[in-house]
């Protein structure tokens, strides 16, 4: 091993000089074929990722697809002749959670030029201040609305935006000669159903993310997060991570370490699960207890009234709310395909080489006093720090949650993204969807990940494709 | 369409006779009878292969989607009467055509949750048919909960649990009853429509985009709905302990002359609302017999192309994957946990899947029965006629595992004694939303789902026995 290394090593200091020489490449670890541990399941399935991790029982099964029916069933609105599955909206991006995490995985993108977002929903907020949403529209746009009619209410609730999209394109070169494309989404607003935004308000599109994993990565102990932390890479390697830290909104705490979402804004899968639930859907669970209408919003908070609280009556109670964190606990990652391959095995050297995992920390062993047992203890491949990254101006959105800065984003799971073509039908990446392939998502990378990607453009096609071969396995 | 019945009888002889002498039947019936016959390979019979067991399954697809067809359409007829001459008798007539339509169909959804035609036929941009998961027109045919107050009067069943009060807010007004200019023609659109960008606000908010974000308004529950309404006790009230009663519709809520035509138990002005009622009935089965038709066309034997595919030499092992995944998928996570569990776990009506007819129990027991005429090769059509053919049971005897071929099959039967206690209760008066609610008969229910985890088991067992675990 450590032979081959050594010429590796002589063959591009000769050359090209496009590797980071510090490093060493661990050896192939027989735990990488399976990277969910014990939940990984074991059989491709290129329709859905919605499958349950394997290694529960019978009677856990059946639980995660009970609640895998609150996943997948559209909500109505309030009073439907239903007991429990009403309370859609009154403003919601969403019907249901299926409709953006298609078959488990990254949503529909839409071609028109203006829309009604479904997959991309767009968050709204302040370049200084994390508590200072947009005063009119909150914290999210939510394009549309339910119908109703009340006496109170003469005028309809109007949804609060379309959306015009337009895209730049950008063009480079590889060190070889070879030109590539980028696409930039140009978002702007239209048809407000308010007054225009607030002059400081940045808006940051936000593509579903794939919701396989997400239980394994709830049970990475915090401890194991925080030693990987350096915010004034005091190491220097050029690279800084930062943990978030946000509210937990049952702990009342504000300090606990961010995991979920693309800025880390939420510490646990289950208040995750909850602020989608209330913010695309607008349903109203344990965690969440309120429509999202602001202030100025008054016939969002009438609509909502209707439906909204006695007691405590919320649109998810727990006992369903439970039901369907327990599903979203218990999505099974796929199987790594070909990974034992000389050519995903070059890549996987040339990944080390780049130092990619400087940030996509592959491995790690789930806490073993994590809640749910099935999920404790697993060596575990997923390819994520979960820390925020400064990724520099190209990617950058301006808007801040909590510590995560206006170019920060927090370092995104890598595990099963090669099956996205075969699940989905096409590709896109980042954070609001704009990169059709993993290469042109590697291009993309500034900032602190700016170094990796100068050695990605000195790879020759080869070590490209052989690169973009190893994250297509794991 | 051939289905042999001796041939399987002869499946049946090979297999006791297998291991103790006799004609192993390769030369069909030029081979030599009983124990003067030589012995088949190793003593074991050749006689039942994959491809049989395939051919089987797909042939019986065609027989229960045609049996689902069949049903259908005198479903649709009997709605044309009804609609034309809504009296009582004729009424009852429809409702009892609904019912026997769901016991093909019903036992036909084991034949969902593999990528066949039901949940994935649709046509290409050339106008071909294709599959294309999730495309299918399973949604339109049965899916539940149905958006029933989009379509026509309800009263709100929170009214226990939640604030809000029906006679104050609507969801929009429903379809039928609506005087909108988008809503005017009751036709296929209105039933199937995804809404675009370029229609109103009112339409996107009651049609939505894609499939995954629709508000259910097609399909045999649409029908059920129209024919029985909400299944509130028989005060016309929704309360927390439920009656014996399945819904209570009146056969004048399509009465068409002046000063007749009611809704919400009361004449209304408008006869209009049940012109429109009647519409809405004869196209929702007109839309049901549409795709019933489809389907049954892509299993034809001989011609059908999903029929030609699934049973194409070259796809052996993914079709007997599909086979054993469409009674997995089906056992645990449909039937038992979504059909199931949740009603049992919320004790919620809303979640049985015949809530407005009160035949829950039949859909459990059909659909458990299906997966048990899987595994055994064999379908009994409307019309009566047993069908038998090459079953996986066969094929793991043939193969060596004639323990595991028993344990599946008691595993199976465990299961429907189960699910028949749910059925016999319910028909013995007591349906499955007071079942899920009395304790007398909740362990029943249980009993059921845990059957049908353990057969789970043994149907996962199977298929990695049979190497078709990852095709």
């Amino acid at each position: 091993m450590k032979y081959i290394f050594m010429l590796l090593l002589m063959g591009c200091l000769c050359s090209c000089q496009p590797f980071n020489s510090s490093n060493d490449i661990p050896v192939f670890d027989i735990s990488e074929l399976k990277p969910g541990g014990q939940t990984t399941l074991e059989k491709l399935d290129k329709r859905t990722y919605i499958h349950s991790s394997p290694n529960l029982t019978m009677d856990m099964r059946m639980n995660f697809w009970s609640g895998f029916s609150f996943f997948r069933d559209p909500w109505v609105a309030a009073p439907a002749s239903t007991t429990d599955r009403d309370g859609l909206g009154p403003l919601f991006n969403a019907r249901s959670c299926i409709a953006c995490h298609r078959s488990g995985g990254r949503g529909k993108l839409e071609n028109k030029e203006i829309f009604k977002p479904v997959s991309v929903l767009f968050r709204l907020g302040n370049i200084t201040d994390v508590n200072n949403y947009d005063p009119v529209y909150g914290g999210q746009i939510q394009p549309k609305a339910i119908r109703v009619l009340h006496d109170d209410l003469p005028k309809q609730v109007q949804g609060e935006a379309a959306v015009k999209l337009q895209y730049q394109y950008i063009t480079g070169l590889f060190s070889d000669g070879t030109e590539y494309q980028l696409r930039k989404p140009l978002y702007e607003l239209v048809k407000l159903g308010h007054n225009p935004l607030n002059e400081h308000t940045k808006v940051s599109a936000r593509y579903a993310p794939a919701v396989y994993g997400m239980g394994l990565l709830d049970a990475i102990a915090s401890e194991d997060l925080l030693q990987q932390e350096d915010i004034n890479d005091e190491n220097q390697d050029g690279i800084s991570a930062k943990y978030n830290r946000v509210t937990d909104v049952e702990l009342g705490i504000n300090d606990a370490i961010g995991r979920f979402g693309f800025k880390a804004l939420q510490p646990t899968l289950r208040q995750q699960v909850a602020a989608a639930f209330v913010n695309d859907i607008g349903i109203t669970n344990p965690i969440f207890k309120y429509d999202t209408c602001t202030k100025s919003q008054i016939k969002c908070k009438v609509a909502s009234g209707f439906s909204s609280l006695k007691g405590e009556a919320l649109e998810i109670p727990e006992k369903f709310f439970a039901q369907t964190e327990y599903m979203s606990k218990f999505i099974a990652v796929p199987m790594s395909r070909d990974l034992k391959s000389k050519k995903a095995q070059k890549g996987r050297n040339i990944f080390y080489q780049l130092d990619c995992q400087n940030c996509h920390q592959p491995s790690y062993i789930t806490a073993n006093d994590y809640s749910e047992s099935k999920l404790s203890g697993q060596k575990i491949w997923p390819y994520t720090d979960l820390a925020l990254h400064d990724m520099g101006p190209g990617l950058a959105d301006g808007k801040v949650e909590f510590l995560a800065s206006g170019s920060e984003w927090r370092t995104p799971a890598l595990w099963g993204i090669g099956l996205q073509q075969d699940i989905q039908g096409f590709q896109a990446y980042l954070h609001d969807g704009r990169a059709r392939s993993i290469e042109e998502a590697i291009l993309w990378h500034g900032g602190e990940a700016k170094m990796a990607q100068q050695a990605f453009i000195k790879l020759d096609k080869a070590q490209r494709d052989a690169l973009i071969f190893f994250l297509k396995q794991i | 369409m051939k289905f042999s019945k001796s041939f399987a009888l002869s499946v049946v002889c090979a297999a006791i006779l297998a291991g103790c002498g006799g004609d192993d039947g390769k030369n069909g019936i030029d081979g030599t009878n009983g124990a003067d016959g030589a012995d088949g390979t190793n003593g074991v019979s050749v006689l039942v292969t994959s491809a049989d067991v395939i051919t089987t399954n797909a042939q019986h697809a065609y027989a229960v989607y045609s049996d689902s067809l069949i049903a259908a359409k005198a479903l649709k007829e009997q709605l044309e009467v009804f609609v034309a001459a809504p009296t009582d008798e004729n009424f009852t007539k429809a409702k009892e055509a609904w019912l026997d339509a769901r016991e093909p169909y019903g036992q036909s959804e084991v034949y969902r949750f593999r990528e066949g035609p039901i949940d994935a036929l649709t046509k290409n941009e050339e106008g071909s048919w294709t599959l294309v998961p999730d495309e299918g027109p399973e949604g339109r045919i049965n899916a539940w909960p149905l958006a029933e107050a989009l379509i026509d009067y309800t009263i709100s069943m929170g009214g226990t649990e939640l604030p809000e009060d029906a006679t104050n807010l609507s969801l929009g007004g429903n379809l039928i009853a609506s005087e909108n200019e988008n809503y005017a023609a009751i036709n296929r659109e209105l039933l199937t429509k995804v809404a675009q960008e370029s229609d109103p606000e009112t339409v996107q908010s009651a049609f939505a985009f894609g499939s995954d974000d629709r508000n259910v308004r097609s399909g045999y529950h649409a029908i059920e709905f129209l024919l029985w309404g909400q299944d509130l006790n028989g005060n016309g009230k929704y309360e927390a302990q439920r009656d014996y009663t399945a819904g209570h519709r009146k056969a004048s809520d399509y009465f068409t002359d002046v000063g007749t035509c009611t809704s919400e138990g009361i004449v209304q002005t408008e006869e209009r609302t049940c012109t429109r009622r009647g519409q809405y009935l004869l196209e929702s089965a007109k839309l049901l017999v549409e795709d019933l038709n489809n389907v049954t066309d892509a299993w034809t034997p001989g011609q059908g192309f999903h029929y030609m595919a699934f049973t194409h030499a070259d796809n052996t092992q993914s079709a007997l994957n599909k086979i054993l995944t469409g009674m997995g998928e089906l056992s645990l996570g449909e039937l038992s946990a979504e059909r199931i569990q949740k009603s049992y776990d919320a004790n919620s009506q809303e979640d049985e899947h015949s809530c407005f007819s009160d035949n829950t129990h039949r859909d459990i027991y059909l659909n458990a029965k299906g997966i048990q005429n899987t595994f055994l090769g064999e379908y009994t059509r409307f019309s009566g006629e047993a069908l038998a053919g090459a079953s996986l049971y066969d094929l793991l005897v043939v193969k060596g595992h004639a323990e595991l071929a028993n344990k599946l099959r008691a595993a199976l039967e465990d299961t429907m004694a189960k699910a028949s206690v749910i059925d016999t209760t319910a028909k013995l008066g007591s349906s499955f939303d007071i079942q899920i609610q009395e304790n007398e008969f909740r362990p029943a229910i249980k009993a059921t789902m845990d059957a049908l985890a353990a057969q789970t088991n043994v149907i996962e067992e199977v298929m990695a026995t049979l190497e078709v675990t990852n095709p």
